[in-house]
């Protein structure tokens, strides 16, 4: 999964799983494709973390669209 | 059976929230927010859909619904977790005892509760009563009952929204028996948290409610029940982040989704038309009832969609329930958790104790009224 995301696409890690969702129904809305999936590779002290996965888009656009909605991404 | 006593609990369901409720019983039984799995994301995104649909009908955003397992857990949540200090708090007259008993309760801590004069018909009671208590001092915290469990008599929430926010303080709202039949917007209405059932005019299954949360409230709801919440699993507290900072343990799914699918009929067949229809039954209810006698209307002057209250004269509210249920008949006797509303109902009789309530829902007939009206005629009949 990481391999996949590094290749074909990029991760957004967005904390918790209702905002992943969110996010996910927002870049819908605006004809983005992306897919909610887990955080990987964080200690397991901070817990479950979920973020989008987009294929095909700049990640500069998404971003700008993610911030635009109130969004904080590093 | 006829069933009229949707103020407590909406009866039948519709179709559309049986099915997905079944639905969510058979394919969604993973945990959400602790798991990667395709299965889990599955039900993260249909538990997300009913977040999304309940905070559209309530005008907030998605994360600022907490799924609760009725409105008694919601609105403890909500007084608990917002008393700080030694707060200064009113409340009106119409209150369940899911808002009285945790007041109380902060009361015998120390915190001060004051309860405004509330009339069953008149809203300039209720906002002078504010007025004069706003201008003596400041108060921290109004709890507010959109609509009266007993009366049906809805408040004027904006107006008194309004003058407690100019007074600094925040105001939770009990939307339980509003919900479905009028149109409860977060900002609309000028109220900070919402808190209500789902089994009522949502029409989700038993054992579900909400809080929805004003988007920008500033101010802290500290978590009452604390517990597992998928992140930040190393801390000692719950997340910051909402919904998760309320939402302890594993959320009941089926019953969210139930409530879900609840919001979305209720957006689909439309409030007012809702409330249209049960104006029309309760209508019918009032002009049958009040021509026969020993039938003492309680509310009939009231504004209200739903419910009609009435005695028969020198019969006990729980003997007519019993009488009325030899004829399949399901209403509703005594003080239905309201006792500070049917005291303003009962003056100085000294005779009083409760009343029968009829409250009619969206799938009651025209074709039920008529047979609700034949049977108490009958058993007012029997009694000469």
């Amino acid at each position: 999964m990481d391999l996949l995301r590094e290749n074909d696409g990029f991760f957004l890690d967005l904390g918790t799983i209702t905002y992943a969702q969110k996010a996910k129904r927002l870049l819908d809305d605006n004809g983005i494709a992306s897919t909610v999936g887990k955080s990987v590779g964080r200690s397991m002290g901070e817990g479950c973390s979920y973020g989008v996965f987009v294929r095909g888009r700049k990640k500069d656009e998404v971003l700008l669209l993610l911030r635009s909605a109130g969004y904080k991404i590093n | 059976m006829i069933y009229m006593d949707n103020s407590a609990t909406s009866y039948p369901k519709p179709v559309s929230v049986l099915r997905a409720t079944k639905n969510a019983i058979e394919k969604y039984g993973f945990n959400v927010g602790r798991s990667g799995s395709k299965s889990a994301l599955g039900c993260a995104d249909a538990l997300f859909g009913a977040r999304l649909a309940l905070s559209t009908l309530v005008g907030t955003q998605p994360e600022n619904i907490v799924f609760t397992y009725n409105a008694t857990y919601a609105l403890n949540m909500a007084i608990l977790g917002l008393a700080k200090g030694k707060m200064s708090i009113a409340v009106d007259r119409f209150a369940h005892n899911s808002v009285l008993r945790p007041l109380y309760r902060l009361r015998s801590e120390g915190h001060t509760v004051h309860f405004l004069d509330t009339d069953a018909e008149q809203d300039r009671v209720i906002t002078s009563s504010l007025k004069k208590l706003l201008a003596k001092e400041k108060i921290d915290l109004l709890v507010l009952t959109h609509t009266s469990n007993t009366t049906g008599k809805v408040l004027p929430v904006r107006k008194l929204a309004d003058m407690a926010h100019a007074g600094g303080a925040t105001v939770l709202l009990d939307a339980s028996q509003g919900i479905g039949s009028s149109q409860i917007d977060l900002s609309l209405l000028g109220v900070d948290i919402l808190a209500s059932s789902g089994h009522k005019g949502l029409y989700g299954i038993m054992g579900t409610g909400f809080l929805a949360i004003r988007e920008g409230f500033s101010g802290d709801v500290t978590p009452i029940i604390t517990g597992g919440s998928g992140i930040l699993s190393g801390s000692q507290g719950m997340p910051e982040t909402f919904p998760e900072r309320l939402e302890a343990g594993t959320v009941g799914l089926p019953g969210a989704i139930s409530m879900g699918e609840g919001a979305r009929f209720i957006m689909h067949e439309g409030i007012d038309a809702i409330a249209e229809h049960e104006r029309t039954l309760r209508h019918t209810l009032l002009s049958g009832l009040s021509v026969i006698p020993k039938v003492q209307l309680l509310n009939e002057r009231v504004n209200a969609n739903s419910i009609v209250l009435f005695n028969i004269k020198n019969m006990p509210s729980e003997a007519l329930a019993e009488r009325l249920d030899e004829y399949e008949i399901v209403g509703r006797a005594g003080y239905h958790c309201a006792p500070l509303a049917h005291r303003i109902l009962s003056g100085l009789n000294p005779d009083y104790d409760g009343a029968f309530r009829l409250s009619v829902g969206y799938f009651n007939t025209r074709r039920q009224c008529d047979k609700v009206l034949s049977a108490v005629s009958k058993i007012c009949g029997k009694m000469n």
